[in-house]
């Protein structure tokens, strides 16, 4: 929104890992890493439907492949992640969106709640659709 | 047979297809040109396309190839000449298009097809039309449409105001021969509908139709194509109702008429909206209306004070920009005080400026830059929470651009 | 300064990176549960192939799961150019990144729109 003249007054210099320098820097920037085991964890769905779509023999080889040790460290690993983006999302949602019932502001605690209860309901939908 | 039967031969489907998409095509491609007050342009180009036609008969490779490189090329001499701007420049473009009809003709005649085989290009032969020839058509037609609704902005920037353009960095020079070549394509596509020598009326007419109807250019562009697409397919269905009584129509004539037709009957709709127009003040309200001073204050509840209360205790002692990385890294970012601020107007009852303020803010460096780090909010010592402002600010912003883009016609 | 009022499709990214996030916060952790961890250890008995592939034919699951996989891969491209540009320092070479990044989302729902409706 400035000038290209306006910025060159003096700016610090900004250190290339200006990220790790503080912890709340640090938690961001994994909080925006999560998005790459997020993306690893949809690959690992295509692969699912994949293995079904070629036949019982290939689904039964997913299902190996994803009993291997390191695939389940791997898989740990991306839920954390996982969790910590579903986690961070949610929280951060009151204060995104001002909801308005009736004209009155909806407190943040509500809409937190809603959110978690949202979550919950299409967890244990999910959950019921793949093992029953 | 009735009239859906014969849709459903192959020729006609073909013809159909054609004619739907050519008569988006050419006028969107049209509203350029006629913007540029070039409205003859398609038929000097169409003229110049016959020597390709020619060339192609002659030669006895496909003339639609032929035409596209003879056009293109002519297109191209045609803008040239036009930006040198002499007075001779008229007369130079006249002898292009006469040396082009007549060389045509002739060079056909050395080739020996004779005029039967030209006056399918001439007047159109839609009906005529190869599977080949309708997947170039297509292919064509639908590049024609991308580029033209696309790059509408730049090309509109041209068309409408070359210097302006220019000054705002814009490359001028090859926006106006993209304008030219897109013109000559379009001739090309068209020249199979309704004919080299109508081709003009495709691009033009559609366009004049829509102009008296609105100012505003996006609904003219898309005006325009609707209007093209309602003649030419309205023109073709004009001709096979009429071949079933054993007329033999050309659909190309057919096409323009129905065109010209509408616009005879949206020429007095038109001059009644200009009447009407004129009485409403003849600027846009850019203001909002604001009260009188001996009406008092604007009064406000308690409730509708605390929707915006806590992004209204900033102090700008700048600590948010100070910790927000992405305004270390760019300067050019707005930056959390900045977008908190305009977020405490935006949801301040009294205001009416949201719609303003939310455009400038939805360019590149305004919100979108943002990532929700939080620091701001961390380090704000008033807790205004000017992270949650921001995000508030994008969504606002997004409704915005969403709504703009569905409803263009909503007032400034 | 007058504002330059450049069409810009940051909107509908955003848009997208925020219906992406909430899609794969809501869907993703259970289904990550199940065939990450719990399955493979033997905590739940893996679903029989039959079980699968009626649930993968429905074409309401088809949608939603084309749905899901699509706004997530949007979602992971939006915030991983903006880390990558704001954690290297390219904001200069956005053009590129943004490119290869949603380029990158695009290929994915291409094959995934492939595996659901063409290949199951």
């Amino acid at each position: 929104m400035i000038s290209p003249l306006e910025a060159r007054y003096y700016r610090r210099r900004v250190p290339l890992l200006w990220w790790a320098r503080r912890r709340s820097y640090l938690t961001f920037m994994l909080r925006e890493l999560s998005s790459v085991f997020v993306a690893l964890f949809v690959a690992e769905l295509l692969f699912l439907v994949g293995a079904v779509a070629a036949g019982p023999s290939a689904y039964a080889r997913f299902l190996d492949t994803m009993a291997n040790p390191a695939m389940i460290v791997l898989n740990v690993i991306a839920l954390a992640f996982l969790l910590m983006h579903a986690v961070t999302f949610a929280n951060l949602t009151p204060r995104a969106m001002v909801v308005r019932v009736r004209g009155r502001k909806v407190p943040s605690r509500a809409v937190l709640a809603g959110v978690y209860l949202g979550w919950l309901v299409v967890t244990v939908f999910l959950a019921w659709l793949v093992v029953s | 047979m009735t009239l859906l039967e014969l849709f459903s031969v192959p020729f006609m489907q073909r013809a159909l297809i054609a004619a739907f998409l050519v008569g988006i095509a050419a006028p969107a491609v049209g509203t350029y040109i006629v913007q540029r007050r070039l409205a003859l342009m398609g038929d000097g180009i169409g003229h110049v396309a016959v020597t390709g036609v020619a060339i192609g008969l002659w030669t006895q490779t496909s003339p639609t190839w032929t035409a596209v490189i003879v056009a293109i090329a002519g297109a191209v001499v045609i803008e040239v000449v036009r930006e040198r701007g002499h007075a001779e420049g008229d007369v130079a473009l006249a002898m292009l298009f006469y040396g082009g009809l007549a060389g045509g003709v002739f060079v056909t005649g050395l080739a020996g097809t004779g005029a039967s085989r030209l006056q399918e290009f001439l007047f159109g032969s839609i009906l005529t039309i190869s599977v080949d020839d309708l997947l170039v058509t297509m292919a064509l037609a639908v590049v024609l449409i991308l580029i033209c609704v696309g790059l509408s902005p730049q090309l509109f920037a041209v068309s409408q105001d070359a210097d302006y353009a220019k000054v705002a960095g814009l490359p001028v020079r090859f926006y106006s021969i993209l304008v030219a070549v897109l013109a000559a394509l379009s001739v090309v596509i068209a020249m199979r509908t309704v004919g080299l020598l109508l081709v003009s009326a495709l691009m033009v007419v559609p366009v004049a139709i829509v102009q008296q109807l609105t100012r505003s250019f996006r609904m003219t562009l898309l005006g325009a194509m609707g209007a093209g697409l309602a003649a030419s397919v309205g023109g073709l269905v004009l001709a096979a109702a009429l071949s079933r009584t054993g007329a033999n129509v050309q659909p190309g004539p057919s096409i323009v008429l129905v065109a010209l037709a509408g616009f005879f009957l949206v020429w007095p709709l038109g001059a009644w909206l200009r009447r009407r127009r004129a009485l409403v003040a003849p600027f846009p309200e850019t203001l909002p209306e604001e009260k009188p001073v001996d009406e008092g204050e604007y009064l406000q509840t308690p409730a509708e004070l605390a929707d915006f209360k806590q992004f209204s205790m900033c102090i700008n002692c700048m600590l948010c920009y100070a910790a927000c990385p992405v305004y270390a890294l760019d300067s050019r970012f707005v930056g959390p005080a900045a977008i908190a601020l305009a977020q405490r107007y935006n949801l301040d009852s009294r205001d009416e400026g949201d719609r303003q303020r939310l455009t400038i803010l939805a360019q590149p460096d305004g919100v979108w830059d943002c990532t929700f780090v939080g620091e701001c909010s961390t380090a704000c010592p008033k807790g205004v929470d000017p992270a949650g402002a921001i995000q508030q600010a994008k969504l606002a912003a997004a409704q915005e651009a969403v709504k703009s883009l569905l409803l263009p016609w909503r007032s400034r | 300064m007058p504002a330059e009022n450049r069409t810009t499709a940051e909107p509908f990214l955003w848009l997208l990176f925020s219906a992406g996030g909430v899609v794969a916060a809501l869907a993703l952790p259970v289904l990550l549960v199940l065939f990450g961890v719990a399955i493979p250890l033997g905590w739940v008995d893996a679903p029989d192939y039959p079980h699968m592939l009626a649930l993968l034919r429905n074409p309401l699951t088809r949608l939603g799961l084309l749905a899901v996989c699509a706004l997530t891969l949007v979602h992971a491209a939006h915030r991983l150019r903006f880390t990558v540009e704001h954690a290297l320092r390219l904001r200069r070479h956005d053009g590129i990144i943004a490119t290869a990044c949603y380029g990158g989302a695009l290929a994915g729902i291409a094959a995934a729109a492939y595996l659901l409706f063409a290949a199951i």
